[in-house]
């Protein structure tokens, strides 16, 4: 395959990757570390992959490989996902998605949140707190924070589902 | 971010326990016993590993859709220290030839870019929640309604619960 085509499908599947990549080492900046460290395998292996829809499946074995080395580097624990556990979740990151049409969703649904949950999660995903680190900057029980979260991303995740059958 | 309805197979509060479980996975701040019985989870229930990748996905989500506003923060912090160090710097100049300082100190010199985020750095006014008893356990009332407000719920105007048994 071509380096050009291997940069789009990369750049195409980087939202995917990160998110494979965070379920594995559950830190932002560590997750980038992973992510260009993989770019540069995936770059230099590349050219031997002959079929698109290889992959994304492809580039999921060298960033799991990636993630759970530097993981193991940098002594993060407990490793949660195991190889075991990991081919088990595996058909679920295999589903086929638009990406850029989830993307275009998402930011669309962002904007329809209540000030304060669009407040609470620009803290979270812009000044990086934590949901921990939330509960103590608003002085209220961790769980409280944390559930209502899981609610905020309920929202978002059928509002996104809803445009996406409308879309078609 | 799947396309699928994990939810349609189990109760609101069913997705909802998950969900923080897998929130407080992805945060680190899970106990031993919570981690294992996410391990359990994954490996005995094909709805939670499908829930989890979904969320899983929009995090990796919301990380992305929000990268170009905090690049633009850290960029400010960033620029808020090289002021404050030149700051410094021109102060212990002044110093250094025997006048008296007279530029004003940062009110928070030391404080790393990253801590110096605040809630007023944000769109909007800070978020101020105080219902008065900030130890109320989450599924209290009151926690309850901390949960809705922050969440986006509309707390004046709630929906009508379904009558009782």
């Amino acid at each position: 395959m071509e380096a050009n085509s291997l940069l789009r499908l990369l750049l195409s599947h980087r939202r995917m990757l990160l998110g494979y990549i965070l379920s594995i080492v559950r830190d932002v900046h560590l997750s980038e570390d992973v992510f260009q460290a993989a770019s540069l395998v995936i770059l230099k292996k590349g050219p031997l992959l002959t079929d698109e829809a290889d992959f994304a499946p492809w580039a999921r074995k060298i960033v799991r490989f990636e993630a759970l080395n530097m993981a193991r580097q940098r002594h993060r624990g407990p490793e949660l996902l195991e190889p075991a556990v990991l081919d088990l979740i595996e058909p679920e990151w295999g589903r086929d998605e638009n990406s850029e049409s989830v993307r275009l969703a998402l930011q669309a649904c962002i904007e329809t949140l209540r000030p304060k949950a669009r407040r609470l999660i620009e803290l979270r995903y812009v000044a990086g707190f934590s949901g921990k680190a939330l509960a103590a900057k608003l002085n209220q029980p961790a769980n409280t924070i944390y559930v209502a979260l899981s609610r905020i991303y309920r929202k978002l995740s059928n509002c996104v589902q809803k445009r996406m059958a409308y879309e078609g | 971010m799947a396309q699928s309805t994990p939810t349609s197979f189990r109760s609101p509060d069913e997705q909802e326990a998950f969900t923080v479980l897998v929130l407080r996975y992805l945060d680190d701040d899970s106990s031993g016993t919570e981690v294992q019985h996410l391990k359990d989870a994954l490996g005995g229930d094909a709805w939670c590993r499908e829930l989890f990748v979904q969320m899983c996905r929009m995090h990796g989500d919301m990380h992305e859709a929000f990268a170009a506003k905090r690049a633009a923060l850290q960029q400010k912090a960033s620029l808020e220290k090289t002021l404050s160090l030149a700051s410094a710097g021109a102060r212990q100049a002044t110093a250094d030839a025997g006048v008296a300082a007279t530029v004003p100190r940062p009110a928070r010199a030391s404080v790393e870019p990253s801590e110096r985020l605040d809630v007023s750095d944000l769109a909007g006014d800070p978020l101020v929640i105080d219902d008065g008893d900030s130890e109320a356990p989450a599924g209290g009332a009151a926690g309850d309604t901390v949960v809705r407000e922050l969440s986006g719920e509309d707390t004046a105007h709630p929906a009508p619960k379904p009558p009782e048994e």
